[in-house]
């Protein structure tokens, strides 16, 4: 496949992909500017990926991995070498209200409960929520998966309680 | 609780923020 076809079809894979990546951008790095770098360097990342994608998995699974896996490097870099504090850090710290018009009280409520839980539990929940079984999920997370049946057991109950007063 | 509930929601988050960020753009070089 000629390069500029493979960038085209790459291309037309993220447009068709990118609500999912921006989603997960979202609970991860509230603040809009690391949210953009993190969605480029997501795609960065599935970019580099790409040649090596195998059409038989599901494309959701390989974004997912590939996401995840660059989410995760970030945040263990963060911790090696933490950003140093600054103003703007601390008064800042808000999620980006301006951006959140378009979002329903509803979803609003959703992307508040996930993003309250630690970061491998919305990892999992994600995953879950778009209809990966439990082996696909224990492989891209790295835990067994009765670990996964587990976790996903609490955290539906964590987010029962989150949500109760909301949409239950 | 019932989850299920959950995953239609899920869906209309992703819409939603697809939508509000379609108009983004993306470069980098290869």
């Amino acid at each position: 496949v000629a390069k500029t076809s493979l960038q085209q079809e790459f291309v037309q894979l993220i447009a068709l992909h990118q609500k999912l990546i921006h989603s997960l951008c979202s609970l991860y790095y509230p603040l809009p500017e690391d949210r953009k770098d993190l969605f480029q360097e997501i795609v960065l990342q599935l970019w580099k990926a790409y040649p090596s994608f195998n059409a038989q998995s599901k494309i959701t699974t390989w974004i997912y991995r590939v996401a995840l896996n660059t989410v995760f490097a970030r945040i263990r870099k963060e911790k090696i070498r933490p950003k140093s504090e600054s103003f703007s850090d601390q008064i800042f710290q808000i999620p980006a209200s301006e951006s959140d018009g378009d979002l329903t009280p509803e979803t609003q409520e959703l992307y508040w409960a996930i993003s309250q839980l630690a970061d491998d539990d919305k990892a999992i929940i994600m995953l879950y929520l778009d209809e990966h079984s439990y082996d696909e999920i224990a492989a891209i997370v790295g835990i067994s998966r009765t670990n996964v049946s587990t976790k996903i057991s609490r955290i539906k109950t964590q987010l029962g309680k989150l949500l109760k007063n909301e949409l239950l | 609780m019932n989850t299920d509930e959950l995953k239609p929601l899920w869906n209309a988050y992703k819409d939603q923020i697809g939508k509000q960020r379609s108009g983004m753009k993306t470069n980098f070089w290869v």
